[in-house]
């Protein structure tokens, strides 16, 4: 309990530190620095980009779903994979490649492509989830009440599957506010790179805290709004729930939609990995960088490794008492534990330097300095697989361990600890993937002379060094190729079975039990 | 290891689920702790083992007070409901987690060639599987093993929550033979919690009736049946419906089926003129055709029901008057069985018992 509140105090510290540097500002100087209209400009770039980037992927992940569910494609088992893997493909990696490819290309729309591209599996897995869940039988009830298909599907289908669509929606709003490399190497102005501007510009810390209030603000709300929405969506599903058949279409229409499917995946992670390789085969300077990038690799390994298993283990107490206590102050502790979720990486980084310069001068741009950023940010991701993996171990398991002599630590680690292993080691290999990608904390917080993946694409795209960049982004699409396939794999598990397993002889099988009986 | 609790109280932030826990298990013997969901018995048990902070009241084993002390201290073996092996362990190392760390590791990968685990397994039918995992074993292999990772360590007590509920009915009896067998041939007192009428009174020597949070009546299984300490307790054991009636002189009662001697228990607590439900067990009672006139004196009423049971069956008899009581008549033979609408008469056989009428309850319900 004790731990836990640490944890969840520690991890609530940047957003008070920056409530107060904004708050040095005073009333109104704050004022004046969010009405001047470079900041009224930075905020509407934000805000048509997130519009336009929930828009996109609203509708295609809605629709790719949909298909992905209710159509009889050709292969089922591999299209909820395939969509999934656009995660792979960070967004300033994607928008690096279609610079490299077309350097004069930039700009709003391009960035909105990118970004809806990147960001449409959070809506995809989310609403195949619902739809795949989603009971028929209510459906069929409707029918039978004199509701036609579609105002039956209208009536009963989509208040099932418009919390998932909405709270991943409000996810897109999430990444595409917090997101700070895509805009940047597209050259679009939002809060993100306003102020990751200010920060790196200046001496001025006042400034960007407001600014990054304002951005903390926004994204905050997309959070309470992606809780809400779950919490419509969750608590509705019937124990006994039918899956839908397919809809009946033509052969040709379900080969078009799986061409169409096909196209949006290779646009997605085909084509900017093609378009790295092509630049990595044309560039003759990459092979000079070869000990660069190996260097880079070496500190994002071990980076991510410290950050990993820092924050798996700090993320233990409190995953556990949420499992196992669940209550009002657990919850509290579990939102405070989870405030990184909601903390763009640039306001973290602009926090957290305030911070270590207040505390401890010689800790700025350091290691140190850099981990805290990651622990902080990535922490939620390690929360929700460790309390998942804990509650998958019955309480009695650790209340026999205590009757045979163990003591509240050791029962933990002797009875609950192997079982849970699996979920801890989950949340480990999405945290170190997250820790490879990160740019915007990395780029404020790194100690001189110190590069990651990230900062290596990013420095060398900054320099036109396009060639010598795409090896670098090849290796990052391949990091996060293993958070994607491991989301891949828990929607799997929740898909009935003609898009898990594989498309049984049924008939036969029938046939034979008919026989037996 | 004797077990005393005295006026223990606990609960889960609400109102108390034990209200007041006075309970006394004897050095070795197997106490039934009998109640409906609700009663508060897997509380007490979780309080026992020290797995649940009472708020009030004391927990002693074998004299001493344990109250304060954390439930690895207490040497009490937990078989809980669905067994919660461990599932990364087999079947030999979950015998074992109980045992001191330095015999574990001697032992490593092979904790069966440990005598107490050897003789554990064996004692329960186990030995061929020490090497089977968990998932392995069906529901009762499962729940053996839970009794032998329990006893391993030799404890003083061993604590059972429902332990055989989700075994289905055939194997449930043999599991339950085994594993009493199992304590008594290992010589261990036991706590076996159960919402099952005729598992306590099968397996266990004395039983404890928990009502409300309350221990309302703690016997041996046949004084339990036959003379239940108050109304709720004779109604929740079944077999038996209630009728009101009036003690009278001579150690007798007299109801709607006329006067009926008094078992002495009764007789001695209950004063003459004392409002009661007496306890009809279905077997106490014997039915009659009645003839179309109709015999005057003798009580009479009308089946309304027959529950068949197999080789035996149970008819629900109303008595003829206002409101008048169902009595429960266990038929000794199906072949003559009444059907519904059939008249009848009712006589009843030997002492009866009887328990003091509550206010509210006037008039018998049977079950």
């Amino acid at each position: 309990m004790l731990a836990a509140g640490g944890v969840a105090a520690l991890a609530a510290v940047p957003l008070a530190q920056l409530v107060l540097a904004a708050a040095g500002a005073g009333p109104a100087r704050a004022a004046a620095l969010l009405l001047r209209p470079r900041t009224v400009d930075l905020l509407t770039g934000s805000l048509v980009l997130v519009l336009a980037t929930c828009a996109g992927a609203l509708l295609l992940g809605t629709a790719t779903a949909w298909a992905v569910v209710r159509l009889p494609l050709p292969a089922p088992r591999l299209w909820p994979v395939l969509v999934c893997l656009p995660l792979a493909v960070p967004s300033y990696v994607a928008a690096f490649a279609w610079r490299a490819t077309w350097p004069q290309v930039h700009g709003f729309w391009p960035l909105v492509l990118v970004m809806v591209l990147t960001t449409t599996p959070y809506v995809t897995v989310p609403v195949v989830a619902a739809l795949a869940q989603a009971d028929h039988s209510l459906a069929e009830v409707a029918r039978t009440l004199g509701r036609g298909r579609w105002r039956a599907a209208r009536a009963v289908v989509l208040p099932q599957v418009l919390p998932a669509a909405g709270a991943g929606t409000l996810l897109v709003a999430l990444y595409a506010l917090s997101d700070f490399g895509a805009p940047a190497v597209l050259r679009h102005e939002t809060l993100t790179t306003g102020v990751h501007r200010l920060l790196t510009g200046g001496l001025d810390r006042t400034a960007p805290a407001v600014l990054a209030l304002a951005l903390t603000a926004l994204a905050l709300l997309c959070v309470a709004g992606e809780r809400w929405a779950r919490r419509l969506g969750s608590g509705r599903r019937s124990p006994a729930a039918r899956a839908a058949p397919p809809v009946p279409v033509h052969r040709t229409t379900a080969l078009l939609v799986a061409f169409a499917l096909a196209a949006v995946a290779a646009a997605s992670v085909l084509g900017p990995l093609a378009a790295l390789g092509r630049r990595m085969l044309t560039s003759e300077r990459y092979s000079a960088s070869a000990a660069d990038l190996v260097g880079a690799g070496t500190t994002t390994l071990a980076l991510a490794a410290v950050a990993a298993t820092a924050v798996v283990v700090a993320a233990v107490p409190v995953g556990h008492l949420a499992a196992r206590r669940p209550g009002r102050l657990t919850a509290a502790l579990e939102t405070a534990a989870t405030t990184g979720h909601a903390l763009p990486g640039v306001v973290v980084a602009l926090a957290l330097a305030g911070l270590w310069l207040a505390v401890a001068p010689a800790a700025y741009q350091t290691a140190v300095a850099l981990l805290s950023a990651y622990a902080v940010l990535f922490l939620p991701k390690a929360l929700g697989t460790t309390r998942t993996a804990v509650e998958q171990v019955p309480v009695a398991a650790q209340d026999a361990a205590r009757a045979l002599g163990c003591g509240p630590v050791s029962a933990w680690l002797r009875a609950v600890l192997p079982r849970a292993l699996p979920g801890l080691a989950a949340g480990w290999v999405l945290v170190a993937a997250a820790v490879s990608k990160e740019l915007p904390a990395t780029l404020v917080l790194r100690p001189a002379g110190m590069d990651t993946l990230a900062t290596e694409l990013w420095s060398r795209t900054s320099l036109g060094a396009y060639g010598a960049a795409a090896p670098v982004g090849v290796v990052l699409v391949l990091v996060g190729l293993v958070p994607a396939l491991l989301l891949a794999r828990s929607l799997r598990q929740q898909l009935p079975g003609h898009l898990r397993r594989a498309p049984a002889p049924a008939p036969v099988a029938a046939g034979v039990t008919g026989v037996a009986r | 290891m004797s077990l005393r609790t005295t006026g223990l109280r606990a609960g889960h932030g609400g109102a108390d689920v034990l209200d007041g826990v006075d309970l006394v298990a004897r050095e070795g013997e197997v106490l039934a702790v009998l109640g409906p969901s609700g009663s508060g018995k897997s509380t007490l048990l979780r309080v026992v083992a020290g797995l649940h902070r009472p708020t009030a009241g004391a927990v002693e084993l074998g004299g001493r007070d344990v109250t304060a002390e954390p439930p690895e201290r207490r040497g009490v073996g937990l078989v809980p409901q669905d067994g919660a092996l461990f599932t990364h362990l087999d079947v030999a190392a979950n015998t074992a987690f109980g045992l001191p760390r330095r015999d574990r590791l001697r032992l490593g990968r092979r904790p069966e060639r440990h005598p107490r685990v050897a003789e554990l397994l064996d004692l329960l039918g186990l030995a061929d599987l020490a090497r089977r995992m968990p998932h392995e074993l069906s529901g009762g292999q499962q729940q053996r093993v839970a009794l032998a990772r329990a006893l391993a360590p030799r404890p003083r007590l061993v604590l059972l929550d429902e332990p055989f509920s989700a075994l289905d009915a055939g194997l449930r009896n043999r599991v339950r033979d085994d594993v009493v067998a199992a304590l008594r041939a290992q010589g261990v007192g036991a706590l076996l919690v159960t919402h099952d009428q005729d598992e306590a009174l099968q397996c266990a020597d004395r039983v404890a009736v928990l009502h409300r949070g309350r221990v309302a009546q703690l016997s041996p299984p046949r004084e339990l049946w036959e003379e239940p300490a108050d109304a709720w307790t004779a109604r929740f054991l079944g077999g038996a419906a209630l009728v009101a009636g009036v003690v009278e002189d001579g150690a007798a009662v007299r109801t709607a089926l006329g006067a009926h001697p008094l078992r002495p228990v009764a007789a001695a607590a209950l004063p003459r003129g004392a409002r009661v439900e007496v306890v009809l067990r279905a077997e106490q009672v014997g039915l009659e055709a009645a003839p179309a006139t109709g015999t005057a004196g003798a009580p009479a009423g009308e089946v309304v029901g027959v529950r068949y049971l197999g080789h035996t069956a149970v008819a629900q008899v109303r008595l003829d008057g206002p409101a008048g009581p169902l009595v429960a008549v266990r038929l000794s033979s199906v072949v003559d069985a009444p059907t519904a609408g059939d008249r009848c008469h009712l006589a009843v056989h030997g002492r009866v018992h009887a328990v003091a009428a509550p206010p509210e309850l006037r008039e018998g319900q049977p079950r």
